[in-house]
């Protein structure tokens, strides 16, 4: 049994930033090179994206100095714990997310800093965590896994789709990836082997129907057929792949099943719970080796959650439900402060976790980069000039905390730079993405 | 020219017309004017230039029209910019006077011609996934199942285009999603049902609820037939313990034939009432029918019903159709009687009071209806007692006068009886003696002796087990004495060791016994000797694990009565012991131990005792139960002193004599030696005063009592005779009747009847009719000797009042053949609706069919038919063959383990060969269900299969097959293998080769129709236009289009379109409002989104004007809305209510969905309801907002209202250019708070940017519809064309829109005109081409 190590080279061969049909055309270039998984006694590298929606408090967002006594804004004051631990990056922005509309096209490109395109289009660029997801990740049963908090809207706002305020994940240019918003579901998607052979023998099927289908159709629906077919190929792999489990040498994840049980169905009421139950189940996946990539939208862009659970100090002795989120930042005061803290107590939840996970001799969170990013600075103004980006974790000894990195006035200070650099440390390294063409040197 | 491209789009065929256009649009292609390039370079170019590209807009790229037409979506916004006043900014150089109109008149003339030259292109339409409503409607509209909801937690579908979730760019697809329409798809399969031919779907998923379904379905086809027998006059109570059935409406056949009235009744049943009705011929059962018939009016059919019912009733019986099947036992349900004898039996028990009332026998005589004077005669008529000889009916009269007069002479010697047993109590002397001394009665004597509990008592054991009892449980040691095969019990255990068997353990050496709950378990010591004994004994629980205790009691019984010496009880497991009871006994006296369940409520009893008694002086005897009999225990019973025996409990003893009595006192004074006074009590007895002396003389006089006042020989038995009609009468005392019972056999008089003669007999204590007529009395079964060859399933039953005939007489014949006829006519049960017997515990039977009488009377072919089929897809769908074939095993396993299952023998071949012929057929039955989920597949797909689909789907099943999944299963897969395909996911269409526009196929067409109008796949008669090809035909297209405007489903179109048009499609989920607040909110939410959706559903059903949606005077709530808008109605339900515009609300304007839709979590937003009013009912567009926008306060300062607060932020001027237009329309909807209420004293006036001045919801609307109102039809018919063709309106559809509104306006604006010219329009007809560039 192989696993699905591969190297630089044919990931480059294979994995354009534009690339339509990832796993389509990349699928029989890993079987042809067996002799490519080196044997590892290090454990991977892990990415988690944390993404909440319309910034922070204009004014609490900042961190000083450096290691232990760095200095820290209100609004990340429940992560003081993880000073040493963090990278706080000011400055960095996407130049495609300046134009066009407020929200839904300063969210839709986060990931990836495409152009996004309005009307009755959807079509953003494939997200850096997807790329990675869709290369590195295949070596685990998921590739990665996309999880949200909160419903995405389905209307257009401004001639945007709504969809581009709910989802940073991007498979392809035209893919939002979808959201799994049940934490049994999510659990399910890591751990659940239900699919059979007489499954397979369908999959098998219905590939055939839509290859017959797609040679009569226009070009413009195979592409959109081509996203059934990629699906299809990818259930069938992984069905193909269960039960094939074990076959890394040396590094070994820590946990081999599952050690919570499978969260209730539905949605929890208590949206603290809901986003703690998604925090266990990435570091679940993270922690069985299941999935090394991961992406969690705490809220949508535009967002309509409300805060009943968080006791208002504008209105004392009531809970923070009268006004949605999205409004709530544009207040800008102390429940707003509140609400931020509170995205931040679920960050420092997962950092936690991963950090009380011993891999050898680093913890969980040591092996994982944890991103937290949000679509503007500030919900009161929409500014997306300098994003909100916070970095936790260590990537496996390849990231230093305790450092603030300032790109503010820098003439090189794409967001695109900093996902070069990310995906680097997971050893995938395409010369381009986005609108830049080098990774951040001091990253 | 608008007129022309309509009558061209109508009339020629649409791909010329295309063609057409795309000719001119080429040959029209020219240069940009260049004053218009002037004019763009002064006043454009410095920002928008291919350099610069300020809001990355480049207008420098544009050199020709063609190239404009490339991108018109820019020159659009360029038009509407320039006109809008937003460019050139305020900054920059401005137009000259003039210039301006030159070059926006340039611009809109070029669009509108590169609009027209275009007009009817399909446009990009990119490959639609269904939407996860489209394919939740379509999979319960395939199934036919509404519950079934596999999308419920699918990822909520992005919107595109026009704003709506069926834009196939915003329906994407992913391994996650996939793998959930796989679960879904297996999900929705495990909800088939496979039938043999073919398959259906049912709202469950388990075999059981499929099996019910079906049963339903048989049932309520019997209901259609027939009455069930609970609602039928009569049938409830003359057939009791009859298990569901259905009956002939009787009484609704017999009014048709006087009315006419024939509708959901039988033709064929009703024909045959009417002969049997009409007919001459002479019958003892029909005659007196057909009379009252003939003189009833229609509504005394109801009596006439009952007359037959009551007939009827005694007619046929019912057997336990659990036995239906076993040895012995009858093979069907209903049973005809035979109501004919020439002997009859006659038994009944008489009342059963005591409180000097007068009971009377009668005995009638009936002429059975045929006129003639029969005579009849009753064999050994007589009243039967338990405990004492029968007493002749003829000899009644003068035994009670004898006994009277006995009681009126003893009684007067009361006195002197009592004298005689003074002496007896005394001094011992023989009471007997005494009595024949003095002429006294000696019986009397000693019943006035046992009255008074003053002699020995009988002291004689009774109730000993007759049976010896060995190897209980195969335990050598354990053996005993029962009586029967039953319990009670008592058992010994000679081994040392103790045994445990199932759940009892009896101690070595030890003795047990077991009661059951009716019946105590005795042992009796019967007294050797006379002298003391001292008393020890031990009960305990042997079966801890089972049961709950036992109570005990140790008496001594003696000639006066039982004293107790110890008693007790325990729980479970517990024991008690008792010892050193003294006292004295005299020979052949008893002491008795019982044991009693406790509480008389369980079997598991098995109790250990032990009793030793040992006699007081030295040397005395020591009798030791355990040590005497356990290994004696079979040499006898009794054996020696020791008797073993059971005992039902006596109720009550014989009641103590009231001691205040006279009787009493004088009781008291013998035994205590006192002075007593017999003559007083004799006085007493005589003409009792108090009730206690009453009681006495009751007691004492009683006819049955204790004293024997009646002869011991009755006398010799008399038969009696009696010519009908007449009756005879019985009278006695109700004491003598207590317990007794009047037996008699009846026949015809011998000498005075013939062959000829029929006559009924009847005897009762009631009062019987006179003349008798014709009747059958009760079921009864029919004789002792005859049930017993069927012991199981209840004896034969028979009417217990016969036709009496001669045996073998033309009489006999006559009436078995009239009754038969009846019988015929009227069964008393139509089907056995039961179906699964109840009426037994075991039973090999899961479904019992009996309905041939409904067939034969009432069934047309067709309707026989469709009966059988739903019987056979019962017993396929239960597998009931299968199933009964493995409960036949288990049972006989189980039987031959402890009883005998011979019973059950002959229904081994029956069951065995039909399982092995279903086991035959389920494999015989394979393709032609593979042949049924291709059929289906072709539903899903919404078109025909090709060959090489149909063979890829058999071939599926049989790679399956071969994957070791069963026949059901694998079909199943199959049928999930069609939910999961594209062809059922997508709406794919094949585009034609080349780049130009070609027409859908006749499938997709009807696809696209039902999925714009229903969001769901076509149903048949779409598919079957498509098939014929008629759907091109626009009368058809326009005839199909109405027929589903006005279907239910048109539902999906009022949420799909008209609910998420006006942004409240998910109202009934949403969560943004505070519950603080609005506490009212949550429950209302659903409530408000469904005002919305049922407006739009009568909207497109009823054909109403889209200008309603503004000015409405109607709309729709149920109790809650009502409330919420203040509205009273009465009743809970939805109902359209009017007069909505003086209510201060009508249309969209003033629903609460669009106003608590349109406002903050805690307050209400101008800007949102403006923004909503300004961008999605009048469709403009504003400019972006600025990116610093200053921020509002979460709720209004001190002294300033919301709304000052607004007009504050609004007043900066970088804002005031979008609230100059937005917030006024929200301003005049200020009369309403968050959630929709009207609220009191807000300021609604509004000032729009052109100086228009209004106030309110009246004034906005007003507004609306008079100088707005082109722009609310052009975004109506936008919105909806947009919903239509799945994508954004673009500029070449500016000519189709055009169309729309002036036909709305030409149709008083009534939808059905914009939806019909939509439909037959080249873009919802025609798809771009294969090779077109999107």
């Amino acid at each position: 049994m192989k696993s699905y190590q591969f190297t630089r080279r044919n990931f480059l061969r294979g994995a354009g930033v534009s690339l339509a049909l990832p796993w389509l055309e990349s699928h029989n270039v890993w079987g042809d090179e067996p002799g490519s998984n080196e044997p590892s006694s290090e454990a991977p590298v892990r990415l988690a994206v944390v993404f909440s929606g319309n910034g922070f408090h204009s004014k609490e967002w900042w961190a000083k100095g450096e290691g232990q006594t760095m200095e820290l804004g209100k609004v990340l004051a429940p992560l003081a714990d993880y000073r040493e631990k963090m990278v706080f990056v000011s400055g960095l922005f996407h130049e495609q997310a300046r134009k066009g509309n407020i929200h839904s096209s300063q969210t839709g490109n986060l990931l990836s800093g495409a152009p996004i395109a309005s009307g009755g289009e959807i079509r953003s660029g494939t997200s850096f965590d997807q790329l990675l997801a869709q290369s590195y990740g295949r070596s685990t049963k998921v590739p990665s896994l996309v999880l949200g908090c909160e419903r995405s809207n389905p209307s257009v706002h401004k001639n945007y789709s709504m969809l581009y305020s709910s989802h940073i994940s991007w498979s392809s240019p035209t893919t939002p990836t979808p959201l799994e918003i049940y934490p049994a579901l999510a659990f399910d998607r890591l751990f659940k082997d239900a699919a059979t052979p007489a499954d397979k023998s369908v999959l098998d099927a219905v590939l055939a129907d839509a290859k017959a289908l797609r040679r009569n159709i226009s070009s413009a629906d195979q592409q959109k057929l081509d996203e059934y077919l990629n699906s299809v190929r990818e259930v069938e792999q992984r069905i193909e792949n269960a039960g094939q489990r074990g076959e890394l040498q040396g590094w070994r994840p820590t946990l081999t099943e599952p050690n919570i049980a499978r969260p209730a169905d539905g949605i929890p009421q208590d949206i603290g719970e809901h986003m703690r139950l998604m925090c266990d189940i990435i570091a679940l996946g993270f922690q069985t080796d299941t999935t090394r990539i991961t992406t969690l939208k705490l809220n949508n862009d535009h967002s309509a959650l409300r805060f009943p659970n968080l006791n208002s100090i504008q209105q004392p002795g009531n809970g923070i439900d009268y006004m949605i989120h999205h409004l709530l930042s544009h207040s800008d005061k102390d429940d707003w402060l509140k609400v931020n803290q509170f995205f931040m107590e679920q960050l420092a939840y997962l950092a936690g976790k991963l950090d009380s996970i011993q891999e050898g001799e680093r913890t969980l969170l040591d092996n994982t980069m944890l991103l937290s990013c949000s679509s503007m600075m500030a919900g009161a103004k929409h500014d997306n000039h300098e994003l909100p980006i916070l970095l936790l974790g260590g990537a496996g000894g390849r990231i230093e905390g305790g450092r603030v990195l300032d790109y503010r006035g820098k003439p090189q200070r794409q967001l695109c730079q900093l996902f070069l650099s990310m995906m680097d440390k997971m050893d995938v390294r395409p010369e381009t993405f986005g609108d830049a063409t080098m990774m951040l040197e001091e990253v | 020219m608008k007129a022309l491209a309509v009558s061209v789009m109508k009339k020629a065929d649409t791909r010329i017309w295309l063609c057409l256009m795309a000719s001119i649009a080429t040959t029209e292609a020219s240069d940009i004017p260049p004053p218009i390039q002037q004019l763009l370079g002064r006043y454009c170019l410095d920002c928008h230039d291919a350099e610069t590209q300020k809001g990355e807009l480049d207008l420098e790229r544009f050199t020709s029209i063609a190239e404009i037409e490339a991108d018109s979506g820019v020159w659009e916004n360029v038009l509407h910019q320039i006109e809008d006043g937003e460019m050139p900014p305020k900054k920059k150089p401005q137009f000259p006077v003039g210039e301006r109109e030159r070059f926006t008149a340039w611009v809109r003339q070029t669009l509108d011609a590169i609009a027209l030259a275009n007009a009817g292109d399909p446009g990009p339409v990119v490959l639609r996934r269904l939407s996860n409503r489209e394919y939740t409607n379509t999979i319960r509209d395939l199934t036919g199942v509404d519950s079934l909801d596999p999308a419920r937690e699918f990822p909520v579908d992005g919107a595109a285009g026009e704003g709506f979730t069926n834009v196939g760019s915003a329906l994407v697809m992913s391994p996650g999603l996939l793998t959930k329409y796989l679960d879904a798809a297996k999900e929705v399969a495990s909800h088939a049902v496979i039938l043999p031919d073919r398959i259906e779907f049912s709202p469950s998923n388990s075999r059981a609820d499929w099996t019910n379904e079906k049963l339903v379905a048989i049932r309520e086809f019997h209901l259609r037939h027939g009455l069930p027998s609970g609602q039928a006059p009569g049938h409830g109570t003359t057939v009791k313990n009859v298990p569901e059935r259905t009956v002939i409406p009787l009484e609704a056949y017999l009014r048709a034939l006087k009315t006419g009235e024939r509708d959901g009744l039988s033709e064929k049943y009703l024909a045959t009432l009417e002969a049997a009705l009409q007919s001459d011929e002479p019958s003892v059962l029909f005659d007196p029918v057909r009379e009252r018939f003939r003189k009833a009016k229609p509504e005394e059919m109801g009596e006439i019903a009952k007359m037959i019912e009551q007939l009827q009733a005694p007619l046929f019986y019912f057997s336990k159709v659990g036995h239906i099947g076993k040895r012995d036992a009858p093979k069907r349900w209903q049973l005809p009687t035979t109501p004919v004898a020439s002997l009859q039996t006659v038994k009944f028990k008489l009342p059963e009071h005591r409180d000097g009332r007068t009971i009377t026998i009668y005995l009638a005589a009936g002429d059975a209806d045929d006129g003639e004077g029969d005579a009849i005669v009753w064999r050994n008529p007589r009243m039967t007692f338990s405990n004492s000889e029968p007493i002749p009916l003829s000899n009644l009269g003068s035994l009670l006068k004898e006994a009277q007069a006995k009681q009126d002479r003893e009684l007067a010697r009361t006195a002197a009886y009592l004298g005689i047993i003074a002496l007896a109590y005394q001094n011992g002397q023989p009471l007997e003696d005494m009595a024949i001394k003095r002429s006294l009665d000696p019986k009397l004597a000693i019943d006035w002796m046992q009255l008074l509990k003053l002699g020995d008592a009988d002291l004689t054991p009774s109730g000993h087990f007759t049976d010896k009892i060995d190897r209980v449980g195969g335990w050598e040691a354990l053996k005993g004495w029962r009586r029967g095969n039953g319990l009670p019990s008592l058992l010994v255990n000679q081994s040392e060791d103790a045994i445990s068997h199932v759940t009892f353990t009896i101690p070595g050496r030890a003795v047990t016994v077991h009661p059951t709950p009716d019946i105590d378990s005795i042992v009796l010591w019967k007294s050797p000797i006379e002298g003391e004994v001292t008393v020890h004994g031990l009960i305990a629980d042997a079966d801890g694990a089972c049961g709950n205790g036992a109570a005990w009691k140790v008496e001594r019984l003696r000639a006066a009565g039982p004293d107790t010496i110890a008693n007790g009880q325990f729980q479970n497991g517990g024991r008690n012991e008792f010892s050193g009871k003294t006292l004295a006994v005299k020979r052949g006296e008893l002491i008795r131990l019982t044991v009693m369940p406790i509480d008389r409520n369980h079997t598991c009893d098995t109790t250990r005792i032990s009793l030793t008694i040992t006699e007081n002086r030295d040397g005395g005897q020591v009798w030791d139960l355990e040590k005497d009999i356990v290994d004696r225990i079979h040499e006898g019973n009794p054996f020696g002193v020791w008797h073993f025996a059971d005992s039902k409990p006596k109720k009550e003893s014989e009641p103590a004599i009231p001691p205040d009595s006279e009787l009493g006192k004088w009781r008291t004074a013998i035994l205590t030696g006192e002075p007593s006074n017999s003559q007083a009590v004799q006085s007493a007895l005589l003409k009792p005063e108090t009730d206690s002396d009453k009681q006495i003389r009751y007691r004492v006089t009683d006819l049955q009592g204790e004293f024997r006042w009646l002869p011991e020989d009755a006398g010799e038995t008399e038969d009696i005779e009696q010519l009908a009609p007449t009756t005879l009468e019985f009278p006695m005392p109700d004491s003598l009747a207590f317990g007794a019972e009047f037996e008699s056999t009846v026949e015809l008089h011998p000498d005075k009847s013939t062959n000829e003669t029929t006559a009924q007999a009847y005897a009762s204590f009631f009062v019987p009719p006179n003349p008798l007529p014709l009747s059958f009395g009760e079921l009864k079964p029919l004789g002792a000797g005859k049930a017993r060859a069927w012991p199981a399933a209840g004896p034969p039953m028979s009417p217990e009042r016969p036709i009496l005939v001669r045996e073998g007489g033309d009489a006999e014949t006559r009436v078995l053949a009239d009754i038969a006829e009846f019988q015929a006519l009227f069964p008393a049960a139509l089907t056995y609706t039961q179906i699964v017997p109840i009426d037994e515990d075991v039973t090999l039977t899961l479904f019992h069919r009996e309905d041939e009488q409904l067939s034969r009377l009432m069934l047309d072919d067709r309707q026989a038919a469709e009966l059988d089929r739903l019987w056979d897809e019962l017993r396929f769908v239960s597998r009931e063959p299968i199933r009964l074939s493995e409960v036949y095993d288990q049972l006989w396993q189980y039987a031959t383990q402890g009883a005998d299952p011979s019973a059950f023998e002959p229904m081994r071949e029956p069951i065995k060969t039909r399982a092995a012929a279903f086991e035959k057929r389920l494999v015989e039955v394979g393709p032609d269900q593979v042949a049924a989920i291709v059929e289906f597949a072709e539903q899903a797909w919404r078109r025909p299969l090709t060959e090489g689909e149909r063979a890829e789907l058999s071939a599926l099943y049989d790679a399956l097959r071969k994957q070791d999944l069963a026949h059901e299963d694998a079909i199943r897969q199959l049928l999930a293998r069609v939910f999961v395909s594209p062809a059922f996911l997508y709406r794919g269409e094949n585009a034609a080769p080349g780049s130009d526009p070609a027409p859908v196929s006749d499938w997709e067409l009807a696809t696209r129709l039902s999925y714009f109008l229903w969001s769901s796949t076509p149903d048949a008669e779409l598919l079957a236009s498509a098939a014929a090809g008629e759907l091109r035909n626009p009368d058809v297209l326009a005839a199909q289009s109405r027929r589903m405007l006005s279907d239910p489903r048109i539902r999906r179109l009022a949420t799909e379109f008209g609910a998420q048009w006006l942004h409240v499609r998910d109202l009934a989920t949403l969560d943004e409002k505070s519950e603080r607040h609005f506490p009212t909110f949550a429950d209302l939410r659903a409530d408000m989104q469904e005002e919305t959706v049922l407006f739009f559903v009568d909207l497109f059903q009823n054909d109403r004007s889209v200008l309603s949606l503004l000015d409405a005077d109607h709309s729709f709530v149920n109790k809650p809305l009502a409330e919420h808008y203040g509205i009273p109605i009465d009743g809970e339900d939805w109902r359209r209510v009017d007069g909505m515009r003086d209510r201060g609300r009508g249309g969209i304007l003033g629903f609460s969905s669009t106003l608590a839709k349109h406002s903050g979590a805690s307050r209400t937003s101008p800007i949102l309801r403006g923004n909503w009013v300004y961008e999605v009912v009048l469709g403009e567009k504003l400019p972006k907002p600025p990116k610093d926008v200053p921020v509002l306060p979460d709720e209004a300062p001190e002294g300033l209202t919301e709304r000052q607060l607004i007009e504050q932020h609004s007043s900066d001027p970088s804002c005031a250019r979008c609230h100059a237009k937005l917030d006024p329309l929200g301003f005049a909807l200020e009369g309403f708070d968050a959630i929709g209420r009207f609220r009191e004293g807000a300021d609604t006036q509004a000032t729009l940017e052109d100086g228009t001045q209004f106030t309110g919801i009246e004034g906005l609307r007003s507004y609306l519809l008079k100088t707005r109102r082109d722009d609310f039809s052009r975004q109506f018919c936008r919105k909806l064309l947009g919903y239509a063709l799945g994508r954004s309106v673009q500029l070449s559809d500016q000519q189709l829109l055009n169309e729309m509104q002036s036909e709305l306006k030409a149709n008083d604006h009534r939808v059905r005109s914009a939806i019909e010219l939509i439909v037959q329009s080249p873009q919802f007809q025609n798809a771009r081409g294969r090779e077109t560039n999107n």
